[in-house]
């Protein structure tokens, strides 16, 4: 809590424009009418709308990541593997190419959110297949869902290089930067979208973290335990989709969070997952919000994607906390 | 008529007093700047701004359609030149926001829009006279590209681009290499598909262009100009049988900046001999 607390605060503080301390006590504390309009608009406006989003979805992605790997028994599961991320790049990488011909046809306040929304449906999409291909007496089987997973993924990774192929060359550019994920574009009208969808699973999941837990010595072992095995598995799945599909569709995909948080916080402090979710949403929350600020200070004027940062930040930090794990477990 | 909308998108948008620490969004911007005589005043670039070389020393604040607000906002800018292409609509909206004067030009890939770009980035500077006679000796050049391209058959042409594995890439509609090719008078024979695309040997060889136009990049990748004509696509071609192969600088030919009439018109002076 303290450290994303602390991640918030320098977030706020930290960035290419110098702002003086001062100037953001006195946005925090009042109106602040003294304060220069440009600073205002860059605190208010740009600063604190991002900190905001990268904090909901760093929760969202990295909570998301550990129930999904509680649910499939798979250390390596994170939301893409329902085809989250693939279904969301497939109906964004189709806008940012063939959108054009769209639209001339949607009213203006629409256009901005049609890319937003074709991700949200891409994935909404993959996963509900994935779901019904692996459907059995009408019971999600985790391991045909693993595979129909992957079938997927291909499937909607051939359709989007498809579309690729299809773009001219700035379309391709614009593609690229999707895919590298940026928090750049938050706005408060983004927040006030994610905020909710993502509040909503943090509530929700916690609920069925003892159900997890019970996962984690098999299925039938778990109903055994008496826990719903079927309403976790589709809660787990319901609430991952939603939460993750609103965040990629708004900042692109950033990857690793989801995969490498919850291990991290599984070698710190054990497997129980009505500790570990919390505490993933927490850590993921203040990774991201420190990749972000990290994203816009290191090569400023301009600004690196965050899937870069994400990746680079965690996979060594994930490392070391794996050799320093194996040193004690094994010595 | 044009003329006039830009003038009131400049006089609406610019304080009066002349810009001292400019931001362009956009390599041909920055390149008329120059031209302009006005690059002392550039703050900051982005990175598709490479000519001239002087704005390669300037701070970069990131790739054109992909910017962000505060990195621009840092530069204390006190006007925002923007390309057609600047982006994503939430940053310009933020850079708005802040209450930086921003003129935003409008997106136009055609010879007579770059005109346009110019005359209206002089009104921000103030400089009129200035922006005219470089947007008229822009005009001069264009004109005799459009004479020279009337003369004779219509030539067909194609722009190539060599990747170092010795695919080749053609130049589709809606790209620069086509429009300078257009404004040359030359019958691009890609003009069916859209953007770069990787090309058929085959294809190019059975369309057989008169002309094929390159940039010294690709020469360069290419391993030299010979090697780049012993290409299997290209070698049967009228083109290089008759060493109609023709190399251009790459920011010369294809930056649609204040120097593309000039280039047009060396290209249709070029393909014609």
């Amino acid at each position: 809590m303290a450290l994303l607390f602390g991640c918030a605060l320098a977030a706020v503080t930290i960035g290419p424009m110098r702002i003086a301390p001062a100037d953001i006590f006195a946005l925090a504390t009042g109106p602040g009418g003294e304060v220069d309009a440009t600073v205002r608009t860059v605190v208010l406006q740009i600063r604190l709308p991002r900190v905001v989003l990268a904090a909901l979805i760093g929760a969202a992605l990295a909570v998301c990541g550990a129930s999904m790997q509680g649910l499939f028994r798979n250390p390596l599961a994170d939301p893409g593997l329902i085809g989250i991320s693939a279904g969301a790049a497939c109906g964004a990488v189709g806008v940012i190419v063939l959108g054009h011909r769209v639209l001339p046809v949607l009213p203006d306040w629409a256009a901005p959110y049609l890319l937003a929304t074709a991700a949200f449906v891409g994935c909404l999409v993959a996963t509900l297949v994935i779901l019904q291909l692996s459907l059995h007496d009408g019971h999600p089987v985790v391991a045909t869902m693993l595979l129909a997973g992957v079938a997927i993924n291909a499937l909607a990774g051939a359709l989007t290089a498809f579309m690729i192929f299809l773009a001219n060359d700035q379309q391709v550019r614009d593609v690229t930067f999707w895919l590298l994920g940026s928090l750049g574009a938050a706005t408060w009208a983004k927040v006030v979208i994610v905020a909710p969808v993502v509040l909503v699973g943090l509530t929700l999941l916690p609920f069925v973290a003892r159900a997890l837990n019970g996962l984690l010595l098999g299925e039938s072992e778990a109903s055994h335990l008496g826990f719903d095995v079927r309403r976790t598995k589709s809660l787990v799945i319901l609430l991952s989709t939603v939460m993750v599909g609103v965040s990629v569709a708004f900042t692109g995909v950033i990857g690793f969070v989801g995969l490498i948080v919850p291990h991290a916080v599984r070698l710190v402090a054990g497997p129980d997952h009505r500790f570990l979710l919390p505490a993933s949403a927490l850590l993921g929350a203040a990774l991201l919000v420190g990749a972000d600020t990290l994203a816009r200070c290191l090569v400023a004027p301009a600004e690196l994607p965050i899937g870069i940062l994400t990746a680079l930040l965690g996979a060594p930090f994930f490392l070391w906390l794996l050799l320093r794990a194996k040193a004690v477990w094994q010595p | 008529m044009l003329r006039h909308v830009l003038l009131s998108m400049v006089l609406g948008g610019t304080a009066l007093a002349a810009p001292q620490r400019v931001v362009t969004l956009g390599g041909d911007i920055t390149e008329i700047v120059y031209a302009l005589g006005k690059g002392d005043t550039l703050a900051a670039v982005d990175v598709t701004s490479v000519y001239p070389e002087a704005a390669l020393k300037l701070p970069k604040v990131g790739y054109v359609r992909a910017l962000s607000a505060e990195g621009i906002l840092a530069m204390k800018p006190d006007l925002i030149l923007a390309s057609g292409e600047a982006g994503p609509a939430e940053t310009m909206a933020q850079l708005k926001a802040a209450g930086i004067p921003i003129v935003a030009l409008p997106k136009d890939h055609t010879l007579p829009g770059i005109e346009g770009k110019i005359r209206a980035v002089a009104e921000a500077f103030d400089a009129k006279a200035d922006g005219e006679r470089l947007a008229s000796t822009f005009e001069t050049d264009r004109e005799v590209a459009e004479a020279t391209a009337k003369q004779g058959e219509p030539v067909t042409a194609v722009y190539v681009m060599a990747r170092s594995d010795g695919t080749l890439i053609g130049a589709g509609r809606g790209t620069a290499a086509d429009a300078m090719l257009t404004a040359a008078g030359l019958k691009n024979i890609f003009a069916d598909t859209e953007g770069y695309k990787p090309v058929s040997g085959e294809a190019l060889v059975g369309q057989n262009p008169a002309v094929i136009v390159t940039g010294q990049r690709t020469v360069q990748a290419s391993g030299g100009l010979e090697k780049l004509k012993a290409n299997p696509a290209l070698s049967p071609t009228a083109a290089v049988k008759n060493d109609h192969l023709l190399v251009f600088d790459d920011m010369y030919l294809l930056g649609l900046g204040p120097r593309s009439a000039q280039a047009a018109r060396e290209l249709a002076q070029a393909a014609r001999k």
